[in-house]
Formats: C-alpha cells, sequence, structure tokens
C-alpha cells in the first residue's frame, strides 16, 4: 500500500512539475493519475486540495493520507475542495462543480462498482460550503452527523484553521460510520474551544429538518415563513431537529449548533432556536435564545409556549407543534414593542366612548337578552365605582396575543372612566370550539382594587365559566365577579373551597368531640406495675447484641420530570463560551 | 321495704328492717386470750367505745368528748396489746374477732364484717339490707391496713369537683345529683411482693440510606438483641373481693403507702369491711401480667440506637414471692338518674372518683354543630378577606 501511494506522489510531482495538471485551472493543481488502489475499488489521487495555500505541504500530505486511511476504512471516497469560488471553476453551483469532479475521467471519484463518494467543497470567498453525496441510500453516513461534521469544519476553516477543520470533517464523518473509530481528543476538544469568534451565515437555512419531521411542501412553507419573519422582525428563529444531541444536553447542543453555524440577527446576534430531538431515550423539545431581545420575548411564556406545543409532538403533529414556537416568536415580538395603531385607529384618532357599547359581540356569540342585561349592569358598576367594563367576544384575533388585542381595543376605542382611564377588560376568544380562551386585563386606577392574583383570579373564574364556549356563562361571571369585587374589595370563595373549609372543620371537631367524650371514662384495667418497683432493684446483668444477616436494596432514581427545568429567568453558556437564555422543554 | 330516714346532718340512717345484730360482747382493750380480736377501743376516761374521727386522726369519745391517739389508748390499757394475727397460710389465720358482728348478703353473697355497735346496715355492693350471718363469726386478720382520710361529708365536694371536669354530663345529673347507699368499705386486697428476672429477645435493625447518581440505596441491618436482669415490685395490689369489679378498683389506685400502717381494728370502728373471697392464688396471675409488662418495658427501655425493635420473647420467672392482706378504705354509692343507678367508687384516701357517668346526646350535638358552625364561619370569613 505505502508503496503505491509512494508512486502516486512520484506522479503527482511529475505532473506537477510538467505544468500538466495546471491545465485543469485552479481544482486540479494536485491531481495525480489514476492509478488504482490494491483491491481496485478506487484511483489513487490526492483527494485534499487547497487552491487556496491554506495547508502547508506537511499538512497536506497528511491529509491527503488521512483520506486515503478513510477510504480504506469506511469504503466512501471523501474529497475535500478548499477553493475561491465555484464560478472561478466554471460552475454555476457547488453542486455542478462537484458533479464535474465525480465524473472527471481523468480523475474518476467513487468507491467501488457504485462509486461510493462524498464531495466536500469550501468556497473561501463566499464563506459557504457544501457536502454532496454520491453515496447509495444503503451507504450514505447520516446526514446530521455530516451536517454536524460539516459546520464545526465551517466554523475551523472559516476562521483560518483549514487543517484542524479538514481532520474534524475526516474525524467526524469517519466515526460516524465507523464507530470503532474515535474521535481524536485534540479535534473533540477543539469544537469545545472558548475562541468562539461569532458569525453571520445569512446562506444557511433556518429549517434543519434532519429528522424529516415534516412534509417537503411543509419545509418550503416553513422556511419561507422563518425567512420572513428575519426580514421583517430582526429576529432569527431557528428550528433544528436531529436524530440526537451529540451526547450533550439538549440546551447545549442548540446552543452550539446556533453558534457554530452562524445564526443570529444584527450585532447582538438576536434569535432563538427550537431544537427537536428525536433520540427515542430522550426524545422531546428546547427552545433557548440569543440576545437579550430574543431573551425577553422567550422569559415572557415559555413554560406555556412548551405545554401548548406538547400535544401536537406527541400526536405527531410536528408542523403544528413548530408553528405554534413560530406564531409565539410573532406574537411576543407584536406585543413587546406596542402598536403605533389598532384596527385602523392611530393614537391621535382615539376618541372618547362614554356611550360607547361596552359589550362587543361582532361574531355573534353571545345571546342578545345577556348582551342587554350586561350593558345596564355595566352602565350602572360605572356609575357606582367609576370603573370602566368591557366584555369582548371575538373568534380570532390575528396575530396579537388575545390580551394585547384587548389591551389595544381598549386604548385605541377610548374606554376607561376618569383621568386614569380606569378599567377592567376581558376577551372571549373561539379560535376553534375546542380552546376557547378567557383572558382579562386592568387598566388604570383599577389595579389598585385588581392586583395580579385578582385579576388571575378573575381570568381563572371567567375561563372556568367558558369552559369550551360558554359565552352567555363567562360574560355574565365576569361582570359579576367584577362588580362584587368592586363592592367588597373580595371575591366570595370558590364552593369548593367552602365545602372543603366545611369538611377539614367537620372532621377536626368530630375528632375534638370523641376526645372530650371518651376523656370521661374513669374506669380501666391496669395492665403494668411500674409504680411499685423498688427504687433501685432494676439492674441489667447482660445486653448483647448479634449481627445476624443485611440487605441491600437499590431504586432506581426517578427519571427527570418531562419537564425540563430551566425556564427564562437563568441563563447559561455554549461550549463557544457565549450566554444563551432558555432551556428546559419537554419530553414527549 | 322499709323507708328511708336521714338524721340531722342528712345522713341515711339505715334501718335494721326487723332483723337484730348478733350481740357480741364488747369489751374494751386487748383480751388475754390472743384468738380474741376487739374491733374497737374503749374510752381510758368514760369506758365508751371510742371513733376514729379521719380528719382529727385521733379516736374520739362521743359520750366524754375525750380524743386519744392510738398509742395513748394502748398505754391505758395497761400495754395489753395481744392483737396478734396469725400467719396467711403460714402467717395468717382465720379468727374470731370479739366485739365484730358479721353479715351476710343474701342477694350478692357478700360477707360484711362490723363493729358491734352497728345497729342495722345495708350490703356495700348490692345495697339490699344484711341477714345477720350465724355461722360466720369474725374475719381474717390482715397484715396492713390505710386509715380513711376523707371524710364522708367531703364525698358531694369531691364528686362535683369530679364531674365539673367531665364533657356532656346532663345538666340535671351535675347540679343535683341524688346520693344513695355511701357505705364506707374497707375493701380486702392482696399486696404482692416480687421480684422478676429472666432475659427478653429483641429483633432490632438498623436502616441506613445513600445514593449514587442511578439509584437510591437502603441498607438494612438485622440484629438480635437479648436483654437479662432482674427487678423488684412491692406491694402490688390486687382486689380480694368478687362484689367490686377489678377494673375499678385498679383504677382507684394509686393508695399512699406511705400511709399505710400495721393492722389495727380500731380502725374498723364506723365502718364496714368485706371478708375477702378471691384468695391470693387466684390474683397471682393478674398480678404477674403487670410485673411482667413493667419488667418487659424496663428492658426494652435499654434497647437504643436501632431503627426498629420488635419483642421476639420472653423467658422470665418471679422469685422471693411474697404476699400481705391489707384493707384499703374505700367509699361505694351510687346516683340515680333518668331510671338508671349510676355506681360510683371513691379512693377514701386520696379522693379519686371513678365510675361511669351519664352521657347527655343533646349536649354532645350541640357542642359539636356549634363549633362546626362558629369554626366554619370564621374560616370563610377569613378566607373571604384573605382572597
Amino acid at each position: 500500500m505505502k508503496t503505491k501511494r509512494f508512486l502516486v506522489l512520484l506522479a503527482v510531482m511529475f505532473l506537477l512539475f510538467t505544468g500538466v495538471a495546471a491545465a485543469a485551472a485552479d481544482t486540479t493543481g494536485e491531481s495525480s493519475g489514476t492509478l488504482m488502489s490494491d483491491d481496485g475499488n478506487y484511483h489513487y489521487y490526492s483527494r485534499m486540495i487547497d487552491v487556496t495555500g491554506s495547508l502547508s505541504d506537511d499538512e497536506r500530505a497528511t491529509l491527503r493520507d488521512e483520506l486515503f486511511d478513510f477510504i480504506d476504512d469506511v469504503k466512501i471516497d471523501l474529497q475535500i475542495y478548499i477553493i475561491g469560488s465555484v464560478e472561478k471553476n466554471g460552475c454555476a453551483s457547488i453542486a455542478e462543480f462537484a458533479e464535474s469532479n465525480y465524473d472527471d475521467p481523468k480523475y474518476p471519484a467513487g468507491y467501488g462498482a457504485d462509486r461510493q463518494a462524498l464531495i466536500y467543497v469550501y468556497e473561501k470567498e463566499k464563506d459557504h460550503s457544501e457536502i454532496i453525496s454520491f453515496c447509495t441510500a444503503d451507504a450514505a453516513p447520516d446526514r446530521f452527523e455530516v451536517m454536524k461534521a460539516k459546520y464545526y469544519a465551517d466554523y475551523y476553516i472559516r476562521s483560518g484553521n483549514v487543517y484542524d477543520g479538514c481532520r474534524g470533517l475526516i474525524d467526524r464523518i469517519r466515526h460516524s460510520l465507523n464507530y470503532t473509530h474515535s474521535i481524536r481528543p485534540a479535534i473533540r476538544d477543539m469544537m469545545t474551544a472558548s475562541e468562539f469568534v461569532p458569525f453571520h451565515n445569512e446562506s444557511v437555512s433556518r429549517l434543519q429538518d434532519y429528522s424529516n419531521l415534516l412534509t417537503a411542501s411543509q419545509q418550503e412553507a416553513m422556511e419561507e415563513r422563518l425567512q420572513h419573519i428575519r426580514k421583517d422582525y430582526q429576529m432569527d428563529i431557528v428550528v433544528l431537529t436531529g436524530p440526537n444531541s451529540d451526547g450533550k444536553v439538549w440546551e447545549d447542543f442548540a446552543d452550539d449548533f446556533y453558534d457554530y453555524v452562524g445564526f443570529g440577527y444584527g450585532d447582538d446576534y438576536d434569535g432563538m432556536i427550537l431544537f427537536v430531538d428525536m433520540d427515542p431515550s430522550d426524545r422531546g423539545y428546547t427552545i433557548t435564545t440569543y440576545g437579550n431581545r430574543a431573551r425577553s420575548l422567550y422569559d415572557d411564556k415559555i413554560e406555556k409556549l412548551y405545554d401548548e406545543m406538547l400535544d401536537s409532538f406527541k400526536e405527531g403533529a410536528y408542523y403544528e407543534g413548530i408553528s405554534i414556537y413560530v406564531d409565539f416568536a410573532v406574537r411576543t415580538i407584536n406585543r413587546k414593542e406596542p402598536a403605533k395603531s389598532f384596527g385602523g385607529i392611530a393614537r391621535a384618532d382615539i376618541k372618547d366612548s362614554t356611550d360607547a357599547s361596552r359589550v362587543i359581540d361582532e361574531d355573534g356569540l353571545l345571546k342578545d337578552s345577556v348582551r342587554n342585561k350586561l350593558e345596564k349592569q355595566i352602565e350602572k358598576i360605572r356609575k357606582e365605582y367609576k370603573t370602566d367594563v368591557l366584555v369582548l367576544a371575538v373568534r380570532d384575533t390575528g396575530d396579537y396575543y388575545p390580551e394585547d388585542y384587548l389591551k389595544n381595543y381598549f386604548r385605541f376605542n377610548g374606554y376607561g372612566e376618569g383621568s386614569k382611564k380606569s378599567g377592567v377588560g376581558v376577551i372571549l376568544v373561539d379560535p376553534d370550539t375546542q380552546k376557547a380562551q378567557a383572558e382579562v386585563v386592568v387598566f388604570g386606577g383599577a389595579s389598585g382594587k385588581f392586583n395580579a392574583s385578582a385579576t388571575e383570579r378573575l381570568r381563572s373564574m371567567t375561563q372556568s365559566a367558558l369552559g369550551s364556549s360558554h359565552f352567555d356563562s363567562a360574560a355574565t361571571k365576569f361582570v359579576n365577579k367584577t362588580q362584587f369585587r368592586l363592592k367588597w374589595g373580595h371575591y366570595p370563595l370558590k364552593t369548593s373551597t367552602t365545602v372543603f373549609i366545611f369538611i377539614v372543620v367537620f372532621l377536626v371537631v368530630s375528632i375534638i368531640a370523641a376526645i372530650k367524650k371518651g376523656a370521661n371514662k374513669s374506669i380501666s384495667k391496669a395492665v403494668t406495675a411500674t409504680e411499685y418497683v423498688v427504687p433501685g432493684s432494676f439492674q441489667i446483668s447482660r445486653l448483647d447484641e448479634r449481627f445476624i444477616n443485611s440487605k441491600v436494596t437499590k431504586t432506581r432514581k426517578p427519571e427527570p420530570s418531562s419537564s425540563r427545568s430551566g425556564g427564562g429567568g437563568g441563563g447559561h453558556y455554549s461550549s463557544s463560551g457565549r450566554s444563551h437564555g432558555g432551556g428546559g422543554g419537554r419530553h414527549f | 321495704m322499709s323507708e328511708r330516714s336521714f338524721d340531722e346532718n342528712g345522713n341515711e340512717i339505715l334501718q335494721n328492717d326487723g332483723m337484730q345484730p348478733e350481740q357480741t360482747q364488747f369489751t374494751a382493750g386487748a383480751g388475754t386470750d390472743r384468738d380474741m380480736v376487739n374491733l374497737s377501743y374503749k374510752c381510758p376516761n368514760c369506758t365508751m367505745p371510742l371513733r376514729y374521727d379521719n380528719e382529727m386522726k385521733r379516736f374520739v369519745c362521743e359520750y366524754c368528748d375525750g380524743s386519744f391517739l392510738l398509742e395513748e389508748i394502748k398505754d391505758a390499757a395497761n400495754g395489753e396489746e395481744g392483737y396478734n394475727w396469725h400467719e396467711y397460710k403460714e402467717e395468717l389465720h382465720e379468727e374470731v374477732l370479739t366485739g365484730t358482728k358479721s353479715y351476710v348478703c343474701k342477694f350478692c353473697g357478700a360477707e360484711i364484717v362490723a363493729d358491734a355497735v352497728t345497729s342495722a346496715t345495708k350490703c356495700p355492693y348490692c345495697g339490699n339490707v344484711l341477714l345477720v350471718s350465724e355461722s360466720l363469726t369474725g374475719m381474717l386478720r390482715p397484715n396492713k391496713l390505710i386509715p380513711f382520710e376523707i371524710d364522708r361529708d367531703r364525698l358531694r365536694e369531691l364528686f362535683n369537683a369530679f364531674v365539673k371536669t367531665k364533657n356532656f354530663v346532663p345538666k340535671e345529673f351535675k347540679d343535683n345529683p341524688v346520693f344513695k347507699d355511701i357505705m364506707g368499705v374497707y375493701e380486702p386486697f392482696w399486696l404482692y411482693d416480687s421480684g422478676v428476672d429472666g432475659s427478653v429477645n429483641y429483633t432490632a435493625t438498623r436502616v441506613r440510606h445513600w445514593s449514587d447518581a442511578s439509584y437510591d440505596y437502603t441498607e438494612t441491618k438485622y440484629y438480635e438483641i437479648d436483654v437479662a436482669g432482674q427487678v423488684k415490685y412491692r406491694e402490688v395490689p390486687a382486689d380480694g373481693s368478687k362484689r367490686l369489679d377489678d377494673n375499678t378498683m385498679d383504677s382507684l389506685e394509686p393508695f399512699d403507702y406511705s400511709k399505710m400502717i400495721d393492722f389495727e381494728p380500731g380502725y374498723l370502728s364506723g365502718y364496714l369491711a368485706e371478708r375477702f373471697d378471691v384468695d391470693a392464688d387466684a390474683n397471682l396471675e393478674r398480678t404477674k401480667l403487670r410485673m411482667w409488662n413493667s419488667t418487659e418495658a424496663q428492658f426494652r427501655s435499654q434497647v437504643e440506637g436501632y431503627s426498629s425493635v420488635s419483642h421476639k420473647s420472653s423467658n422470665l420467672r418471679q422469685f422471693d414471692r411474697n404476699v400481705q392482706y391489707a384493707l384499703f378504705p374505700i367509699y361505694v354509692f351510687a346516683i340515680e338518674y333518668k331510671d338508671k343507678m349510676y355506681n360510683y367508687a371513691v379512693n377514701g384516701q386520696t379522693g379519686k372518683i371513678v365510675g361511669e357517668l351519664p352521657f347527655s346526646k343533646g349536649l354532645y350535638r350541640k357542642w359539636k354543630w356549634l363549633r362546626i358552625g362558629l369554626i366554619t364561619a370564621a374560616a370563610y370569613i377569613i378566607g373571604f378577606f384573605l382572597s
């Protein structure tokens, strides 16, 4: 084998010397002849092509040999091209460039009869790379593994360390195909170095669906939406699915992916990434963020978001689950950045609405009788307590969170009593009849009577009455409880709480009564004679302990609950050393 | 049935019902015959019978108002003591008490000894009129006696204090209890001395917990513990009469043994005394069980430092056994309430009262529901303002 390689080297040197190879423009600078390997499965010529001069001779020679070892080991021809650009080679794309080299009659690529091959091409001028696979399906390495190898290699080549980038690429792909081949510690450690320099990678897809959870059309639609959000909201919303988390916890893997691929918008690299891990033993998802803007969005209702996504993921409705995440991002952005207008009403055009209706039901979700009754009741409340009450029943709130919709509706339509525009509003939303939702917002001076817990309680009571779609009950309960609260400063206790109190008191008092009754008993049999012991007569003559046996039982610790801790409050650091937010997640 | 009558102090006067007690020669001081025992003392001044006064702790003469300590009476009787009981089995034997009358209750079978001045009496246990016994002429001489310290007149006060602390007792019962048949009785008790030795076996465990990354571990080590030793008991009492319930007599404990004296018949003056009808052997098992339990508890207290200890077996025996015969002061009486008799026993030394009390369901319900209502309302109001 070594003799053959030596002959190849001689041939290469000869060709270089004679200038024949130069005819193949900048891509053929290191191509050699067509000597065959010992087993006749591939042609001998160097697979390490660097026309940018980034490698020293020794480094190039080492990588060339490593690529031969790779081919012998995993039976796939791996070729690495570090070039200026594909256009300079007369190609329109990396794929075309790879194909032209793959089919070059002078230097045929591929291993064996099926000509298994992988061609990695890095365009230095564009800071862009791709790996083109010419493998049959049964021989191809896992594309998720290839992706990880590629992005790590990209990062190091981009940062000028072409040698380590290439070694990492070879090592990682080889490891994914032959697990007996370990990733060398130097390569592995290289990936957790702290000298990370962030960069923007605008050309990469924001949807990285390596587990094929979406159909082709869904992938296309989702990618289009993510790109649209990136442009419109200056926020990178990324989705990554994969078969594992590379031995890391979800958050760390998601963070590393985000950093090394080059996601993030603007100077702060704002963005968030949803990572869906399809590892059967640890299937779940997490969301992490980068940049303060994204983190503030994330922190808001992340646990609720995780819960909302869970059913879809459990049911395998991945597109819906991912859409909930994307919707969340869009709505939160809308929420954090107050509207300048709403429903065609600009701030400057807000009018007084003293005589306007307080029960808004454009979609006909309430009965007329209920609406009329509530209008009268609200009128009375406004007079007595100087607090406005708004009931808003709608089918859909568009891109707004329901409570944001209510806030905007209340403000832009001039509701509220007094100079502080005090009031309490409820929005009853019926996006579909299974998930009717109630949200309550307190405005102006009314917050003195409705603190956070009181507001949540009012929302909870209203939501409870709403159920799936009982709009009349919910609206009535909201107005009644609001009136009670304004009158008494408290809500009446729940019936269940009252019953609970009664049961507890009944049990406790019954026990005490039974004890008091039992205390009347004055006659009992004497069973001991302790008081007749002669003082000092108690003597112990022997106290022996004899060990019999021992038994050890072990119980497996409970698995971490399906809800991973984390949430939005704290931050964490990726292997690049950058501070990310988020984490936690759900198993499904 | 004869009519009931009361003396000027309100005490019920017991009627003879036509039955004449046996007339017995009453002799002051001790006779020369050691088998003859006088139940009462003569006044050194006027030779009339003396009565022991619980409060004064002296013998008093109601004829010349003299009062005497026992030593003074004995001195007056020329130092002749002669009240010597024979041993029970070895130490005691039955003998005729001079100056006593013995009665037998035809209803409950109680054998009662009273002093000769008692004109007639009722059975303290069943309340029926006692018949004079012609065959029984005396009683067994006890070794010990605890004199009455509680006067009969204080019983109402003690009972009021007793019933005041009890719950759900009908108000009319509390306020106006009608006492019936108050009797002061010297109740026969056996006092057992015994040492207990032997060993007790226990099974014990020590449990240790630790964890690693994946598992929680629990190690349980099992031990057999053997404790041996001894403990001595003195004068464990057991009721020597069938008439009063054993548990009731247990409940009257404790008696203050520091005030227990060697038996002197004169203390029986004015009271009834029952002859034992449960002998010492019959009570042995009951008393032994009390000693066993206490011994095991003492041994168990030495087994410390284990996660759990369970009793496995005991091998105990008694030694140095001895028994004495004693008379303890008991009052018995009954209170009738709504056609039911509620019987009570009183420790004549300490005043401790035991017995069943009537239970008012109305008071019980009222107490319970009033509190349920009030507390529920209070909790609701608190919850309302905290919400």
